[in-house]
C-alpha cells in the first residue's frame, strides 16, 4: 500500500462571495479548469472523477448529473458521495490505493446564495424527534459550543480570542472571505455572528495523482501518508456533547495508516470547525490541544488559512482544508487535515498529509 | 488489486408500502438478513456504505447519518453515495474499492428506500433543468419513451417485444420470494391492454415503487476462500458517466454503458461476452430498456439482437443466456437498492443460492445499473469462487 499513496498535485478554489453570474456548473467548470491548469494536465487525462455536492442545496435531485459534464467526467470513471469533500476525497484515495485510478479530480461545490444552509442542515434533522425541535446548523453549534463552554468553564473573552485570531488569519487568506468586524449580533448559544462561519457560494477542486504519475509528470505535492474516518449516531442528546467521539477515532485511524506513533506531532493543522468554541473542541477531541487548547489555537501552526471563519461552502468547507493544509505544507513537513459533516459535528475525516524532504 | 469477494447478500421483502418498519428498520432488515448469510456480525465489519436516491423519497436529508444507530454502524467508517438510480451499484463498487485498496478488510454496503412515503414521480421531476427542464419534465417515463422509440425505430423491435419482456420477468419474478409484483396471470395481451402511460410504454412495460432495502458483504478473496463456502467473486467494475444534453447525444445508444462495460469485461479478462456470461441482470425499468441494455453490453448483436434473442426464447430462465431471473427491476423497483439487487442476484446465481430462479450450472454472471437522466452507467463481473468452484 505504501507504494500507492495518493499525492495532491494541485488544487483550486473558487468563491466564496455570492456567485449570481455563474450557475453551479459553472462555478465547477471554473474552479476544475484552475486545478487542471495548475496540475499542468489536460481533462483527458483524468480517469476517475469524485465529486461532492447536497440534493438540497443543489435544489436538484441527483443534481451531479448535470454537473459531470463542468467537472471533465465526460465517459470516465465517476461517482459522487454526499458528504463533506473530504469523504469524496477518501473515496478517491480508496480507488487509488486498489489501482484503479492513475489520476483523479476530486470536486466539492454549493452555493449558500441559491440554498439558505439553515434550511439545508434542518432537512438533515431526524424526522421524528428532531425535526419539530427546529435545528438548523447554527443552533446545533450554539448547543454544542454552549456544552463545551460549560464542561471547560470558559468565558465569552475565551470565545472572542479564538474568533479574533481566526479572522485575522483569515483576512491575510486571498481565498477568504472579508468579513464586516463591527457587525456581531448573537445568534445562538454563546455564539455571536463572527464566531460562526460566513455563508459562502464555493467550489474546491483537487488533483490526485498516483506515485508513478506524479513522477511521470514530473510533479510533486503532499502525500497522503493515512487517512481515517468515523460517524457518531444520531442521536445527539445521548452524547457528551463537549467532545466528538469520531474524529478521535478517525485520528487513531489516519495515524496507525500513517505509522505514527501515538500522540504524533505535526507542522501543521487545517480542521473544519463549525464556530470559534469547536476550534477548541476539536483540537481537543485531535489530541492538538495540550492540555490547553486555547493556547494550542493561539499557534502559528493551527488553521493559518483562517479556516471555516474565513470562508465554508456547504461540503466544500473540509476539503478547503484539505487543499490549505497540502498547499502550505514545507518540504519534509507533516501536517493534519480535518473536514466534517452533519449536525453536532457527527461525521469526521483526517488525513495526514507528507510532504518528502528537498 | 487485490480480490475482493461478496460473501453475503440481503434483500428485504418488497411491497408498496412496508408500514411495518420506518426507513432505519429497513435498512437495518437488509444488513441483519446480509450479515446472517454471511455468519458474522457488526462488530466483524470494518467500514460501512451507504447508499440511497433522492432525499426527496424520505423526506431526510443525509439520510445514512439517520440511520447510523439502527445499522449498528455508529463509531464506524461511513459514507453514503448517491448516484439517483445507479446508486446502489455505484455503493456496491465503492465497498469493491473499500476492500480492494487494502484499507478494509470486511465491508458491509447498504441501500434503500421507501418510495411509498413520497410521490416518486414528482421528486425526480426535479431533475429536469429548473429552467428550461421543469415546465415539461414527468418523471421518469417521458426519458424512457424517447429512447424506447428510438430504438424501435433503428432496429425494428415492435411493442410486441416489449410486452414480451414484461412478461417474461414478471413470470420470472413468481420464482422469486422477495420480489414485489406477482402477477400469474400475464400475458402480452394483458400488457398490450393496459393503460398508456408515455408511448410506446403502457403500464405493465413499467416497474412499481416498492418499499425495500439491499445489503452485501464484501470481504477479501483470502477471508473469502478460508470460509470454504461459495463466494463471488468480483471479476470487473466500472461506473461511467456521460453528458445529458449535449448536440448529438444519441438516448439510445449509451456510451457511458458502452464504456463501462469494456472496462468491466477487460477486468474480468472476457472477450465474447454473449458465449463467456452465464446470466445477466440488467436495470430494466422499462421492458425496452433491457433490449437496449443487452446489445449494449455485447450480450446480443447490435441493431436488433435484443429482440430477436428475446424472440427465440434464448434469455428465458432456461435458455442459452437468461436475462433477469430474479424478476428484474420490472417486478421490484426501490430505486435506492434496486442495481444492488443486480449486484447481489448476480452474486447468488453464482453462489448457486438463487432457489427456484436458479440458472443452472451459472459461473460467470454479471450486473448492470442506470440513473439519472439515463447517462449513469455501472456494470460488474461476478463469478463463482469456493466451495465446487
Amino acid at each position: 500500500m505504501r507504494d500507492r499513496l495518493p499525492i495532491i498535485i494541485a488544487s483550486a478554489q473558487t468563491g466564496y462571495a455570492p456567485l449570481p453570474e455563474l450557475d453551479q456548473a459553472g462555478m465547477v467548470y471554473r474552479t476544475v479548469k484552475a486545478a487542471l491548469g495548475r496540475a499542468g494536465v489536460g481533462a483527458a487525462d483524468i480517469d476517475t472523477v469524485i465529486s461532492s455536492s447536497d440534493d438540497v442545496m443543489d435544489g436538484r435531485s441527483i443534481s451531479s448529473v448535470f454537473l459531470v459534464e463542468a467537472m471533465a467526467g465526460f465517459l470516465k470513471e465517476e461517482s459522487k458521495v454526499e458528504e463533506d469533500g473530504t469523504l469524496a476525497l477518501f473515496y478517491a484515495a480508496l480507488r487509488m490505493l486498489a489501482g484503479a485510478s492513475e489520476l483523479a479530480l476530486v470536486v466539492a461545490s454549493s452555493k449558500a446564495s441559491e440554498c439558505d444552509p439553515a434550511w439545508y442542515a434542518h432537512t438533515t434533522t431526524e424526522p421524528f424527534f428532531h425535526r419539530p425541535l427546529g435545528l438548523d446548523d447554527r443552533i446545533a453549534a450554539g448547543i454544542q459550543a454552549q456544552a463545551y463552554v460549560d464542561a471547560r468553564g470558559l468565558d465569552l473573552a475565551a470565545i472572542d480570542a479564538v474568533t479574533t485570531v481566526g479572522l485575522d488569519r483569515a483576512a491575510a487568506n486571498p481565498h477568504a472571505l472579508r468579513r464586516d468586524r463591527e457587525v456581531n449580533p448573537p445568534v445562538a448559544g454563546p455564539l455571536r455572528t463572527l464566531d460562526l462561519p460566513p455563508r459562502s457560494d464555493g467550489c474546491c477542486c483537487l488533483v490526485l495523482a498516483s506515485p508513478e504519475r506524479a513522477r511521470t509528470l514530473g510533479r510533486d505535492g503532499a502525500r497522503i501518508a493515512g487517512m481515517g474516518t468515523a460517524t457518531d449516531g444520531g442521536r445527539f442528546e445521548e452524547r457528551d456533547l463537549a467532545t466528538a467521539p469520531s474524529a478521535t477515532a478517525a485520528l487513531q485511524s489516519a495515524c496507525a495508516m500513517a505509522g505514527l506513533a501515538p500522540e504524533p506531532e505535526f507542522d501543521l493543522i487545517e480542521q473544519h470547525a463549525p464556530s470559534s468554541v469547536h476550534e477548541l473542541l476539536l483540537l481537543e477531541a485531535l489530541g492538538q490541544a495540550g492540555g490547553d487548547p486555547s493556547a494550542a489555537f493561539a499557534d502559528r501552526r493551527v488553521n493559518p488559512s483562517g479556516g471555516a471563519l474565513g470562508a465554508d461552502a456547504v461540503f466544500v468547507g473540509g476539503l478547503a482544508r484539505v487543499a490549505e493544509c497540502a498547499a502550505r505544507l514545507g518540504s519534509g513537513q507533516r501536517g493534519l487535515a480535518h473536514g466534517r459533516s452533519g449536525l453536532f459535528c457527527q461525521t469526521n475525516t483526517v488525513f495526514v498529509l507528507e510532504r518528502a524532504g528537498a | 488489486m487485490r480480490e475482493v469477494a461478496i460473501t453475503g447478500v440481503g434483500q428485504t421483502i418488497c411491497t408498496t408500502r412496508r408500514a411495518d418498519v420506518n426507513f432505519p428498520e429497513l435498512v437495518r432488515e437488509a444488513a441483519q438478513l446480509a450479515l446472517a448469510s454471511a455468519d458474522l456480525t457488526m462488530a466483524d465489519v470494518d467500514a460501512v456504505v451507504f447508499g440511497s436516491s433522492p432525499e426527496l423519497f424520505e423526506g431526510v436529508n443525509h439520510p445514512e447519518k439517520w440511520c447510523a444507530t439502527a445499522l449498528g454502524a455508529a463509531g464506524k467508517p461511513l459514507m453514503r453515495i448517491h448516484t439517483g438510480g445507479t446508486v446502489g451499484a455505484s455503493t456496491g463498487i465503492a465497498a469493491v474499492y473499500h476492500v480492494g485498496s487494502g484499507v478494509f478488510d470486511t465491508v458491509l454496503a447498504v441501500t434503500g428506500d421507501k418510495l411509498s412515503e413520497s410521490p416518486v414521480q414528482l421528486g425526480l421531476s426535479t431533475v429536469y433543468d429548473p429552467v428550461i427542464g421543469r415546465q415539461f419534465a414527468c418523471g421518469a417515463p417521458a426519458a424512457v419513451a424517447l429512447q424506447s422509440r428510438l430504438y424501435m425505430h433503428r432496429t425494428g423491435c415492435s411493442e410486441r417485444h416489449g410486452a414480451m419482456v414484461a412478461v417474461k420477468n414478471r413470470l420470472n419474478a413468481l420464482r422469486n420470494p422477495v420480489a414485489q409484483l406477482r402477477i400469474p396471470e400475464i400475458t402480452i395481451e394483458m400488457v398490450l391492454e393496459s393503460p398508456m402511460i408515455a408511448s410506446p410504454l403502457r403500464l405493465l412495460d413499467a416497474c412499481p415503487a416498492s418499499d425495500g432495502a439491499c445489503a452485501m458483504v464484501l470481504t477479501t478473496g483470502a477471508r473469502a476462500r478460508d470460509r470454504g463456502r461459495p463466494a463471488a467473486r468480483v471479476d470487473g467494475v466500472s461506473a461511467v458517466a456521460e453528458g445529458v444534453n449535449y448536440p448529438g447525444r444519441d438516448w439510445a445508444r449509451p456510451l457511458a454503458l458502452e464504456a463501462a462495460a469494456k472496462r468491466a469485461y477487460a477486468q474480468a479478462g472476457i472477450g465474447d461476452p454473449a458465449t463467456e456470461i452465464d446470466v445477466a441482470e440488467l436495470y430494466e425499468a422499462f421492458s425496452y430498456q433491457e433490449l437496449i441494455w443487452s446489445e449494449a453490453i455485447g450480450l446480443a448483436a447490435p441493431d436488433g439482437g435484443g429482440w430477436r434473442r428475446l424472440e427465440n426464447g434464448e434469455t428465458q430462465l432456461g435458455g442459452a443466456l437468461p436475462i433477469n431471473p430474479s424478476g428484474g427491476v420490472l417486478s421490484t423497483n426501490t430505486i435506492g437498492a434496486t442495481a444492488m439487487m443486480r449486484q447481489a442476484e448476480a452474486a447468488l446465481q453464482v453462489m448457486g443460492q438463487a432457489g427456484e430462479h436458479q440458472v443452472d450450472g451459472a459461473r460467470r454472471a454479471v450486473a448492470h445499473g442506470w440513473g439519472g437522466a439515463i447517462q449513469f452507467h455501472t456494470m460488474m463481473v461476478l463469478s463463482a469462487m469456493g466451495a465446487g468452484a
